[in-house]
């Protein structure tokens, strides 16, 4: 089982890895560059909106997820108990994962500064060269999820059983 | 127009700090392993 995780995760981390550069090779060589910004766009965009923060609809909605987030990591190590951490962990996820179809919607029901980028009537949204960058990018991310993922597993298991050994080691002491 | 050159470093900055996420992990797996070893050799001994 150990090393099944750990010929899967150092394949997903090449993978990864793999994905990253191709993504990183799209976005500042193929995707064009913004009018107004210029190459700066490609990791920071904001010229739409004119300010550094505004109380608009999808920007709160995303700091909402972003505080549930904290809270449930918050709330699984500062817990009193590890079970009350999981409990209130697992509750603020689901509130998280609640939160997050409400942001995507969020430019449709609550009309505000933000662009409709994806949406009725936007057959091909994405400008050229744009659209593999968007895609690579979206598949990187994703497989970055599944190391840092593999990873915790990994590492959950491995505590697990530090912890068994030192039981078993202190019950025949 | 405005420089935003300095959004680069910021840029830069997770990067290094990702890596150096990722790094810890490794180490920290690798460290527990290596103790799990020394523990199932004493249980063994």
């Amino acid at each position: 089982m150990r090393t099944g995780l750990n010929r899967t995760f150092a394949a997903v981390l090449v993978v990864s890895a793999v994905l990253i550069g191709c993504a990183l090779g799209l976005i500042f060589l193929v995707a064009p560059e913004e009018k107004v910004m210029g190459a700066v766009q490609k990791i920071f965009y904001f010229h739409a909106w004119g300010v550094w923060w505004t109380w608009e609809a999808k920007l709160t909605t995303t700091l909402i997820l972003w505080l549930l987030l904290a809270g449930c990591l918050l709330a699984r190590r500062y817990a009193a108990t590890p079970e009350q951490g999981a409990r209130i962990g697992a509750v603020l996820g689901i509130v998280a994962a609640l939160d997050v179809p409400i942001v995507y919607k969020a430019v449709d029901w609550w009309r505000g500064q933000h662009p409709i980028v994806f949406g009725p009537g936007k057959t091909n949204p994405l400008a050229p060269g744009m659209s593999e960058a968007f895609g690579v990018s979206m598949l990187a991310v994703l497989t970055l999820y599944l190391v840092l993922l593999i990873a915790r597993i990994r590492l959950s298991s491995l505590e697990e059983r530090i912890a068994e050994l030192e039981d078993a080691s202190g019950r025949f002491r | 127009m405005k420089s935003y050159a300095f959004l680069f470093w910021g840029y830069l900055v997770v990067w290094i700090g990702l890596v150096g996420y990722l790094a810890s992990l490794g180490r920290r797996m690798t460290a527990l392993a290596r103790r799990i070893e020394r523990l199932e050799n004493r249980r063994e001994a």
